[in-house]
């Protein structure tokens, strides 16, 4: 673990290319945050007039409409860990390593695979985990077309953005949030167990609320879509972040029941 | 899960008297919880006896009473009242104990009460050692390896040092210690196994110098758990986490170890059963290897989960109190937000320190060492943007009088070294700060006063050069989400170099409420119980109620108290800035102690008005000579006194004035170094402790009497007049006290209520004032003023049924006593009302052992209790259970009386002996009871030669059930009656020091009647009737 503080720290975050700011007022810049939305930003280093850095700002595209997975995805597939009792693909919009880490824990044989990955190289596996990424889902049209294709065939899970995709890829829409959820504390009732998960969120972009029974989890905060389950197409979402990481584990579950039921179905078959 | 329909009426058991380990938390979370209750729809009847709680006060609770905390008295309660339920969850340790009794003693059940929020069979998985350790290690966890014993002879032979010693079932770790070598081990076993009401000790691995942490976790019945708050003790294992320096959230462990530790405790909480209520949680870990030990667990509402409370704006007790009567956590909304769930768990963007309090210089000779045994009296708590200033605001938010000599411990954290390393003040001249120094100096959380210290400087210059480069705090809300949602909480603290937040814009009138800052001994829980008391009187006046304290145990700095809350020190430079933010109409400093006192001056030298009695009037009360002069003028009779400097001087004033006489340095809060003396050479000593001494002459044998009064400026309402059952000379904060006066008559107590109202309007008196006097042989002397709330006016509120803070408000407000319509005095002060109340006081002796437990001029007294009857032995015998020390029916009596006393023993042990009491005495005593013809044993002295057990002996064998013992002048010392009194304190015998003490307990134990608890509704019901 390292140290979050110290010259070892920002020298090792200079290495990694990595922007940090110190010293300023977050309070106020979350307030702000809170009653205007989230918005564009930019960090300056060095002289600049306020105008300048509005330019800068304004000459930014919008995180709406962007379509960001192709930047973070992996180029190539690989194997996170070869052996388990069930066998996981992870297709990559922006994977948090905690998502691998908990599957391989979990028992799963894990293979990541790019966002553009077709369909047909994933239908061998136990299941297929969709990841999580940045940004709005919507304009990845690709990859939906991609989900569209695979449900049905394999069972699959969404986390986060994944989970977007997968409520696009059956015609549910998304929409952007005002300011997102972000935080380790987020209450979430399980509709099944009638249970609160307190949970680890991040995400800018909602699925939009309908009235149906696949919509397994719900915000306690805003009411908005945490969860859904399609039955017949053995495919389920979670908005939040069950491998935490950080955060806590309380909905580890999710994700270690889904290994083991996948594996069994497979073994099954 | 919604509110069970099947209960409507629930009884809640308060924490009784402020006792070090249990103080005015308790007090916090039982008007939460009663508040949530009521409006809910549940009749509510309250038991506790502390007086000087706002959860007693006949508003808070459809039924009120002030009995005592034991089986007797909570039995009568609910014998009468017929609950559906009984709450012991907001009581501390005193009220889960007595639940458990209660059960035990299967009352309970035959009565139909249902034990709600923590059922027995939790409350015993929890706080019997040997059963928690089964389910904590069922859980999957590791607790420290132990062995309980109720013998010497149980303790494994091959146990390695050191070990930690824990008795089962009682306060703050009481009566624990830490043994290094086998001698110790022996020594601390005998105690430890006397303090368990069980007599039953763990005996355990230590764990000094593994970090140590607190969870505070709340659990519904559909089996939700939430962490509400983290806590670090920067002071490692070893210390009891009451006098750590702790600080939330945890600062030092990466969210990896820190999830281990939730997910620890949430497997606690549920295998120990908690599901209607909250925990906390507290873990040892291995620094390097991360090993978990589980230490304890309480299933309550604790002093840990008030502070988690006012850390994080979560209100824990109103949660638990909905919890208990069956709702979920994502059914109960926060009301601090207002918009999210209670299953919402707080994020801080904030950190928060908290600071104990001690009060070892009352206790001289007592072994200062921190250990597993709690020893501060109160706390402070410190709310900043980063470690170092939340740290630094707690630390100065103590008020110490003398040099602080906190160090961080070793052993402590290098993270917390480092940080604390970084907050050194400059040295150079404040000239030489700009702007951007003074922010950069006033974010590390330094003060004026540290800055203006650092310069060789004074502060107010600091304050005008700060300004001057437009250098102003801003104020940030406490809104338990981080401002990640809307929240309109009205709860504050200060930083700098930031923006303002939320600033006031309501139309009404302001008033700053000054509190009383951290408890201490002296100044605790009353003062709090006026400035709520302040907030709401205000309120209902018009007003918008700015509140100030730093205490997180209290009433006042729950945001629901006021319109506004500042968790800040109580020091110049913070209220002045936050009277520049709320440009208050006024400032009310009359009703927390002395702390804002201090800061009367300067809050007038900036322009802001003091509501109600102006400084000068005390300065005019305090000047001993303005004062003086004043009574002269007045022709009010004042013992003769006079100022000395010097031992010589002291000793040729004290001949003049003539013996005895009180010597004390001139400028004295809370009776300190306060000393009665009987001759010149005791003078001369009392003499030097250097400066001017003041000495007044010592109406021995005198009646003290505590007067408060309502004043506005011309006219004078005398509310309560009081007669102290000790006579004078025993500080009237440790005296038990009796209301009304039993043996004042018609003439005197005329003359009493003329020279207060003499008094108090030539003061200059808005509001309250206290007067003590004395009275020898039937004449009144003055021995002091106070301008202000007193610590008996909570007692005399409840007492007479008036609400004396709101009355002084009203005056302060610009009413005049007329517009109050007021009773008459005579019929309150006299108790119209046929019952005679009884207020008494608690003592902290068990917890410093070395220091001598008698009674005398300076105050030591954490807390007290009040009982109420119709007649005065009755009343006496109550107040003593109530006290914790209840009185002998029949049984063993030794008394050791100074010769002075001899006489006056006469007609005590004349009375024990009628009552069947077997009477010992030591030589001296013993022969004057035989010469008067009262059959007596005779006892040997420790320092007496001879054969057979020593009256020591026999006290802590238990042979005896009542210690009678006057000091002969030996105090403090490894004197005989200092070891007399000693056993009596280590065996719980009722000791008692004073004369006047021994004629009420005898006239106590002869004549108590057996009586039925009437509350407070009923009495003042009963008073209004007869006024």
């Amino acid at each position: 673990m390292r140290e979050a503080r110290g010259p070892a720290w920002t020298d090792w975050l200079h290495d990694q290319g990595v922007v940090a700011l110190t010293g300023i007022d977050t309070r106020s810049l979350v307030l702000h945050l809170r009653q205007a939305g989230a918005m564009r930003a930019i960090a300056i280093g060095g002289e600049a007039s306020v105008d300048e850095a509005l330019n800068a700002v304004r000459a930014q595209p919008e995180m709406a409409g962007r379509d960001l997975a192709a930047k973070v995805s992996t180029r190539d597939p690989f194997v996170f860990s070869d052996a388990g009792w069930s066998r996981i693909a992870v297709v990559d919009y922006g994977c948090k390593r905690s998502i691998l880490n908990r599957l391989a824990w979990s028992g799963a044989a894990v293979t990541v695979y790019p966002h553009g990955v077709d369909a047909d190289e994933l239908v061998d596996y136990d299941g297929v985990l969709l990841s999580n990424g940045p940004g709005d889902p919507e304009p990845l049209r690709d990859e939906q077309a991609t989900i569209r294709n695979l449900i049905g065939r394999v069972p699959v899970l969404g986390i986060c953005l994944g989970h977007q995709l997968l409520a696009l890829a059956t015609g549910r829409t998304t929409y952007k949030l005002p300011f997102g959820h972000r935080g380790a504390n987020h209450p979430v009732l399980e509709r099944t167990t009638n249970g609160v998960l307190v949970t680890s969120q991040n995400h800018g972009f909602a699925v939009a609320p309908g009235q149906s029974r696949e919509e397994t989890h719900v915000s306690l905060y805003d009411g908005t879509v945490e969860g859904l389950e399609l039955r017949n197409e053995r495919a389920r979402s979670v908005q939040f972040h069950p491998e935490a990481g950080p955060g806590p584990h309380v909905a580890w579950g999710i994700l270690e029941s889904w290994v083991e039921e996948v594996g069994g179905l497979a073994k099954a078959a | 899960m919604p509110r069970r329909r099947d209960i409507e009426s629930i009884c809640l058991i308060g924490s009784g008297p402020i006792v070090i380990g249990q103080a005015c938390e308790f007090d916090y979370a039982g008007c939460q919880a009663l508040k949530v209750l009521r409006e809910d729809g549940f009749k509510t009847i309250v038991v506790n006896s502390n007086p000087a709680t706002i959860m007693t006060d006949p508003g808070f609770a459809d039924r009120t009473y002030l009995e005592p905390l034991d089986v007797e008295g909570v039995a009568g309660v609910l014998e009468r009242e017929r609950p559906d339920a009984l709450l012991p969850t907001m009581g501390g340790q005193t009220a889960l104990n007595l639940a458990v009794a209660l059960a035990e003693e299967g009352i309970l059940a035959d009565l139909g009460v249902e034990l709600i929020g923590a059922p027995v069979d939790v409350i015993r998985r929890a706080e019997d050692r040997e059963l928690f350790r089964e389910t904590v290690r069922a859980a999957g966890h590791e607790v420290p390896a132990s062995e309980i014993v109720t013998s010497r002879d149980q303790v494994p032979g091959h146990v390695s040092f050191p070990v930690i010693l824990r008795p089962a079932f009682t306060l703050g770790g009481h009566g624990g210690g830490t043994a290094r070598d086998p001698d110790e081990l022996e020594r601390l076993l005998e105690r430890a196994l006397g303090e368990s009401p069980v007599g039953q000790v763990l005996v355990e691995e230590s764990l000094l110098g593994w970090d140590e942490f607190e969870l505070e976790l709340m659990r519904d019945r559909a089996d939700n758990a939430v962490v509400v708050c983290s806590i670090e003790n920067i002071d490692p294992m070893g210390v009891h986490t009451g006098d750590s320096v702790t600080v939330a959230p945890q600062m030092t462990l990466p969210d990896e170890a820190y999830q281990e530790l939730r997910d620890a405790a949430i497997a606690v909480i549920r295998a120990v059963g908690v599901d209607c209520g909250g925990s906390n949680i507290q873990f040892a870990r291995e620094r390097e290897t991360g090993e978990l030990r589980v230490i304890e667990m309480n299933p309550r509402v604790s002093r840990s989960s008030a502070l988690a409370s006012k850390a994080t704006g979560y209100p824990i007790a109103k949660v638990a109190a909905k919890l208990a009567v069956g709702y979920t956590l994502d059914e109960i909304p926060n009301d601090l937000t207002g918009t999210t769930p209670a299953s919402f768990e707080p994020t801080l963007d904030y950190v928060v320190v908290k600071f104990p309090r001690f009060a070892f210089e009352k206790f001289p000779g007592a072994d200062t060492t921190l250990g597993t045994q709690m020893k501060s009296v109160g706390e402070a708590m410190g709310i900043g943007r980063t470690f170092g200033e939340a740290f630094l605001k707690a630390r100065r938010s103590r008020e110490l009088d003398g040099a602080d000599a906190w160090e961080l411990p070793e052993g402590a954290h290098s993270w917390f070294r480092e940080e604390l390393e970084r907050l050194e003040a400059p040295a150079g001249h404040l000239d030489d700060l700009v702007a951007d120094d003074w922010v950069r100096l006033k974010r590390l959380g330094l003060s004026d006063a540290a800055i203006a210290a650092g310069c060789g400087a004074m502060e107010q210059l600091a304050r005008a050069k700060r300004r001057g480069w437009g250098v102003r705090p801003a104020y940030r809300r406490v809104d338990s989400c981080a401002a990640e949602v809307e929240a309109s909480s009205n709860y504050f603290y200060s930083t700098w170099g930031e923006a303002d937040e939320a600033r006031p814009n309501g139309t009404k009138p302001r008033v700053v409420i000054l509190g009383s800052g951290p408890n201490r001994i002296g100044q605790g829980i009353e003062f709090d119980y006026c400035c709520v008391h302040a907030a709401q009187a205000f309120r209902a006046l018009g007003y918008e109620a700015v509140m100030v304290n730093c205490n997180p145990e209290t009433v006042s700095t729950d945001y629901d108290t006021s319109d506004r809350l500042y968790f800040e020190p109580l020091g110049a430079e913070e209220v002045l800035e936050i009277c520049a933010r709320e440009l208050p109409a006024g400032v009310v400093i009359q009703f927390g102690g002395q702390t804002p006192l201090k800061l009367a001056r300067e809050i007038e030298t900036e322009g802001w008005r003091i509501l109600g009695t102006p400084f000068e009037a005390v300065d005019l009360a305090e000047d001993r000579e303005r004062f003086a002069a004043l009574c002269e003028r007045l022709e009010i009779d004042v013992p003769s006194w006079s100022m000395a400097g010097g031992a010589a001087e002291a000793a040729y004033v004290a001949e003049a004035i003539g013996y005895p006489v009180l010597v004390r340095p001139s400028y004295v809060l809370g009776g300190r170094n306060m000393q009665v003396c009987y001759d010149d050479e005791s003078v001369a000593a009392a003499a030097e402790v250097g400066g001017r001494v003041l000495i007044d002459r010592f109406l021995e044998g005198a009646i003290e009497i505590d007067v408060d009064a309502l004043c506005d400026g011309r006219e004078t309402f005398v509310a309560a007049v009081m007669e102290h059952v000790e006579e004078a000379g025993v500080h009237s904060g440790d005296s038990s006290c009796v209301l009304p006066a039993p043996s004042l008559d018609d003439e005197t107590l005329a003359q009493i209520e003329e020279i207060v109202r003499r008094l108090a309007p030539a003061l200059g008196v808005v509001g309250l004032v206290n007067v003590q006097l004395a009275v020898q042989d039937g004449e009144v002397f003055v021995l002091e003023a106070n301008p202000r709330a007193s610590r008996t006016v909570p007692f005399a509120s409840k007492a007479i049924g008036l609400n004396l803070v709101e009355a002084a408000c009203r005056l302060a407000a610009g009413a005049d006593l007329s517009d109050l319509a007021l009773p008459r005095d005579q019929v309150l002060g006299r108790g119209s009302s046929g019952q005679v109340s009884v207020k008494a006081a608690v003592l902290p002796f068990a917890r410093f052992p070395g220091a001598d437990p008698v009674l005398g001029p300076e105050m030591r007294s954490t807390g007290e209790v009040m009982a109420s009857a119709a007649d005065l032995p009755t009343a006496l015998a109550k107040a003593e259970r109530a006290a914790g020390r209840p009185l002998p029916m029949e049984g063993t009596a030794f008394l050791s009386v100074r010769n002075a006393d001899k006489p006056a023993l006469v007609e005590v042990a004349e009375s024990l002996s009628k009552l069947g009491f077997r009477l010992v005495a030591t030589a001296g005593t013993a022969k004057a009871l035989a010469n008067a013809g009262i059959a007596v044993e005779h006892a040997r002295k420790v320092t007496e030669p001879g054969e057979g057990a020593t009256v020591v002996d026999l006290v802590r064998r238990g042979h005896c059930d009542l210690v009678v013992n006057t000091p002969f002048g030996d105090v403090g010392a490894r004197s005989d009656g200092y070891l007399i009194r000693e056993a009596a304190l280590g065996a719980r015998v009722p000791c008692i020091t004073t004369m006047a003490g021994a004629r009420a307990a005898v006239r106590a134990i002869a004549d108590a009647q057996g009586d039925l608890a009437v509350s407070l509704q009923e009495r003042i019901g009963a008073q209004k009737r007869s006024a």
